[in-house]
């Protein structure tokens, strides 16, 4: 425990002793003897470290230049703004509010304008194209940094704490009665071993007897070879009996059956010739044609926030713009958001920069389903937007 | 007797932290400040060395200091903003406390887990530690008040508006875990401490203080001149839209 402290309070020491701050207007204090940090001063953000006083500090972590550490994160402070590598956009999503889009189920709208597996947190607009059909267009995504805390409680009488003192205080009764002392046996055994060995000796002169017979049948033998056999006939009953005289031309015939016998493979071999310069790479680029057919009804619908993060009470400003960005017109076109429960609808905050009807559905679970429905039909290139408020809860 | 009473009070603390089916907690609220913020270190991440703020709010009128360099420093009135380590306990004094004239409260805070805020705004977003009236009166009369505070989860909110300067609790039963409990409902990020326990300093170890671990202090914001409702009218300018094709 007391090594976790000082790595701690030593790793703090690097963290403040580099430039790099989590966050501004922080500065870092602690007590002298083991943190080295304090304020000198006084200048908001500034952290200037202390003389180090102790061995133990001396050789900490403290002690070694920034580059030789190789803890976390090699030593740099960890910044505000951190995400897993690999994972983009917003991290974690549990301090985050989303809104707009259409999470979780794919909404669906009938005949009769009922909607379906409308989700908490989706904003989509449905229309009417001229052939009948419903088509159903959703927004983006709105991420808004809003975490929000709350806290569970418990309270405990002093009477059961007396009962936790008491078991930390009661001593182990588990002492040591009576204790055995083990006499270990001091006669020890030692093998002695044989120091008389008996060599044997092999007769020399037999020896020599038997290397000058190998010798003469290695040279029988190898005179005697295979390839030798088809050229020359004569030696095939004789191979015992070559006197030195023959070794000759028995050796010219040798290097015939070898010349004879040499398998000749091609000797040409194909080169790849690449070109010693390279002038450019042309190669052809990709390529992607859209062809949109006539006819088609389109609604192109975004929706932004006023503020990208917001405490609990603050006010927020939503504004969704749609336009048709198809070659028809379209009709009856809806615009629908469903509240997070986050997020509480201001009364009378909405606005529309087209003719529309304007209604607030309550929902079972304490939100609300904002819905604005086009009165006139969106001509070809026609856009409106639609801003309301919101308070954070 | 002694084992009596040690098997007694095992088996009635086995009862209250057991385990829910199937999920394992090795934590639990009651455990002794800086255990279970040490364990969240031994898990790894960007969490060594972060100082997290934090927002110690104690009721108007009131005074909050925090340990520093083996004293404490001087009080702050009512809210104290400071960048504290995770898993380390810090020891905190209130003073002046209205209504309880020439009583301090000691309590500890330990941090459990951080944000991750984007750029800039670590200070704005501060984990709001806040020490009710109530809380320290129970305290003074010896009682011992534990509080998990947690993030709650945004699929699940409570439908409820908040208040800058209150938080919300509730109370969980004598047998719960308040750990687990705000498990349940978020992300725990610290556990407050509130008793009735006075300083016995000991120049030698520093127990009390534990040790006066480093933390950051945050430059006060500066209070606006205007109001909240013409920051809200402010609000109704209409922010950029991206163009449409």
């Amino acid at each position: 425990m007391k090594k976790f402290c000082l790595t701690l309070v030593a790793m703090s020491g690097i963290l403040a002793s580099m430039t790099a701050c989590t966050s501004p207007g922080l500065q870092t204090t602690g007590q002298p003897h083991p943190a080295h940090l304090s304020i000198s001063d006084g200048q908001p953000g500034s952290v200037q470290p202390v003389n180090h006083v102790g061995t133990a500090a001396q050789q900490g972590p403290a002690a070694l230049p920034p580059q030789a550490y190789t803890g976390p994160n090699a030593g740099l402070p960890y910044p505000a703004q951190w995400t897993p590598p690999g994972i983009h956009g917003p991290f974690p999503e549990d301090e985050y509010v989303y809104q707009g889009g259409d999470g979780y189920q794919l909404t669906n709208v009938a005949q009769d304008f009922s909607i379906d597996n409308l989700d908490e947190e989706d904003t989509i607009a449905h229309f009417h194209t001229l052939d009948g059909d419903i088509e159903i267009e959703r927004t983006n995504r709105v991420p808004i940094y809003a975490p929000r805390f709350a806290s569970t409680r418990r309270i405990d009488g002093l009477s059961q704490y007396r009962h936790q003192d008491h078991v930390h205080a009661v001593d182990s009764p588990l002492a040591l009665d009576t204790s055995k002392n083990d006499t270990s046996q001091q006669q020890v055994k030692q093998q002695v071993s044989t120091q008389r060995n008996i060599g044997t000796r092999s007769t020399a002169l037999y020896k020599e007897n038997q290397k000058l017979r190998d010798m003469a049948h290695q040279v029988a033998s190898a005179e005697d070879s295979q390839m030798v056999k088809p050229q020359v006939g004569d030696l095939l009953n004789t191979k015992v009996n070559i006197q030195n005289s023959q070794e000759a031309q028995l050796s010219i015939r040798q290097q015939t059956a070898l010349a004879q016998t040499d398998e000749e493979t091609v000797k040409e071999y194909a080169y790849d010739l690449l070109p010693y310069r390279m002038l450019g790479n042309n190669k052809v680029q990709t390529n992607h044609h859209y062809e949109i057919a006539e006819g088609n009804s389109r609604l192109d619908i975004r929706k932004v926030a006023s503020r990208q993060d917001a405490l609990p009470g603050e006010l927020l400003e939503f504004t969704i713009t749609f336009k048709n960005t198809g070659d028809r017109a379209i009709g009856n076109v809806t615009i629908v958001d469903h509240l997070s429960r986050r997020l509480a609808y201001v009364d009378d905050s909405q606005n529309c920069t087209v003719e529309s009807d304007f209604f607030v559905n309550p929902t079972g679970k304490d939100s609300a389903i904002l819905r604005w429905e086009i009165v006139d039909p969106l001509e070809v290139g026609e856009s409106a937007a639609i801003t309301f408020k919101c308070r954070v809860r | 007797m002694a084992i009596t009473v040690l098997t007694t009070v095992h088996s009635l603390q086995a009862q209250q932290f057991r385990p829910a089916p199937g999920v394992h907690y090795p934590n639990h609220g009651l455990m002794a400040p800086g255990q279970a913020g040490s364990q969240m270190l031994l898990r790894g991440g960007p969490i060594p060395g972060y100082f997290q703020p934090a927002q110690i709010r104690c009721p108007q009128g009131g005074k909050v200091a925090i340990a520093s360099a083996g004293k404490f420093a001087a009080g702050a009135p009512s809210v104290l903003n400071v960048g504290l380590l995770i898993g380390t306990p810090y020891r905190f004094k209130i003073t002046e406390i209205p209504g309880l004239p020439g009583v301090e409260i000691f309590p500890t805070v330990e941090l459990l887990d951080r944000l991750y805020p984007p750029a800039g705004l670590a200070t704005r977003f501060p984990i709001p530690i806040h020490l009710t009236a109530q809380e320290l009166r129970m305290a003074a009369e010896g009682l011992f008040v534990t509080r998990v505070i947690y993030l709650e989860d945004p699929t699940n909110p409570v439908v409820i508006q908040d208040q800058e300067n209150r938080q919300r609790f509730f109370d969980v039963r004598f047998n719960e875990d308040p750990l687990r409990v705000a498990d349940q409902l978020g992300r725990p990020m610290a556990i407050l401490r509130i008793g009735s326990k006075q300083p016995r300093m000991d120049r030698q170890t520093g127990r009390f203080m534990f040790s006066s671990p480093p933390f950051r202090t945050i430059a006060p914001q500066q209070p606006s001149n205007i109001s909240r409702e013409r920051l809200e009218q402010a609000i109704i300018s209409t922010p950029s839209i991206g163009r449409l094709r």
